[in-house]
């Protein structure tokens, strides 16, 4: 090989990176190297050859990359289910399968970080009565409105009357899940995970102090 | 042993045809690419991102075997060379009775509706 490469090769080479990264570090090279003693057979047969053995291989890369891509996915998600896309889950709850946020995909951990809030100012909900008392708080006042706060409070009852529990053992779950598959954690995915950490830690420190408390009675009275 | 052999039965055309293909000896990918097609008399060309992707599979499943030749010359790149792994040989040898019992079902069958 002279170092030189046609501009077939160059093409070729660049898009190999549309496999995965650990694809691409065990093969591109063997694959440039098939792919480049293909194209000088092809090309002592004339042009018709190359044509056809490029249309050949750049089909064949499209369709293995995505496939490879699709595989490492599924891997992925089997192995890694609490930090791995939400979509996991939805094969069991719901479809939310369009919901993801760039590479990262929104993770039963970040998943948690959503519904925290909500579980916490249902746990200062349930103190108050409102569930007891079902549609009216004690003071009178209609609980269910149909404004943006009545439904931060109707789901935020939901979820304390219903994950009152069942929230923490599954929020135990997708930690020790997490911790077991620290190692296969990509640097971005760690960073991830300590925010979502931090958010959960966050808001229960800050709805369960004093100030917290004082925000929640301003807002109920 | 012989249940998880029979459990990776039958095998695909092309995982049988590049087994075949590294039971005569250990071959680099580009080799392994024109001796399939010299198996299957031009039937099966396999494309580069084909042929890889049957490889890592195969290396994944621990079939075949992946090194690097000790003495190749220095002025090449060092290629990677595929080698059967005793796993994948008797993978190869299961499928080979499996579709010679096939062939001489058929036969048998065949003689006899021509009688």
């Amino acid at each position: 090989m002279n170092g030189e490469h046609s501009l077939y090769e160059r093409i070729y080479r660049r898009l190999l990176r549309l496999y995965p990264a650990s694809f691409q570090a065990e093969f591109s090279d063997e694959m440039f190297g098939v792919f480049a003693s293909g194209l000088r057979v092809a090309e002592a047969q004339g042009s018709a050859a190359v044509f056809a053995f490029w249309m050949r291989e750049m089909l064949s890369l499209l369709l293995q990359s995505w496939k490879e891509r699709r595989l490492e996915r599924t891997m992925w998600l089997q192995t890694a289910p609490a930090i791995s896309p939400i979509h996991y889950m939805s094969q069991y709850v719901f479809s939310v399968r369009r919901c993801r946020i760039g590479g990262l995909g929104i993770s039963a951990l970040f998943a948690l970080c959503v519904v925290v809030p909500f579980y916490t100012l249902g746990l200062h909900l349930l103190p108050v009565g409102y569930a007891a008392n079902g549609a009216y708080d004690p003071k009178g006042y209609p609980f269910f409105q149909t404004d943006f706060g009545g439904y931060v409070r109707l789901i935020g009852l939901m979820v304390a009357v219903f994950g009152r529990f069942l929230l923490p053992l599954l929020a135990l779950r997708i930690l020790i899940s997490t911790l077991m598959h620290w190692h296969r954690l990509k640097h971005f995915q760690r960073c991830g995970v300590f925010i979502s950490l931090l958010v959960i830690i966050g808001v229960f420190a800050f709805m369960f102090s004093e100030p917290g408390w004082t925000i929640v009675r301003w807002y109920l009275d | 042993m012989e249940n998880s052999i029979d459990s990776q039965l039958p095998l695909t055309e092309a995982t049988f045809l590049v087994l075949l293909s590294l039971a005569a000896e250990p071959r680099h990918g580009y080799a392994i690419m024109k001796d399939v097609e010299a198996l299957s008399e031009a039937r099966i060309r396999f494309s580069t991102g084909t042929l890889y992707g049957v490889l890592k599979r195969l290396l994944e499943q621990g079939w075949i075997e992946r090194f690097e030749l000790e003495n190749a010359p220095e002025t090449e790149r060092p290629q990677k060379h595929y080698q059967l792994s005793e796993y994948g040989q008797k993978i190869l040898n299961a499928e080979a009775r499996r579709l010679q019992s096939l062939v001489t079902m058929a036969r048998l069958r065949l003689q006899s509706d021509a009688r």
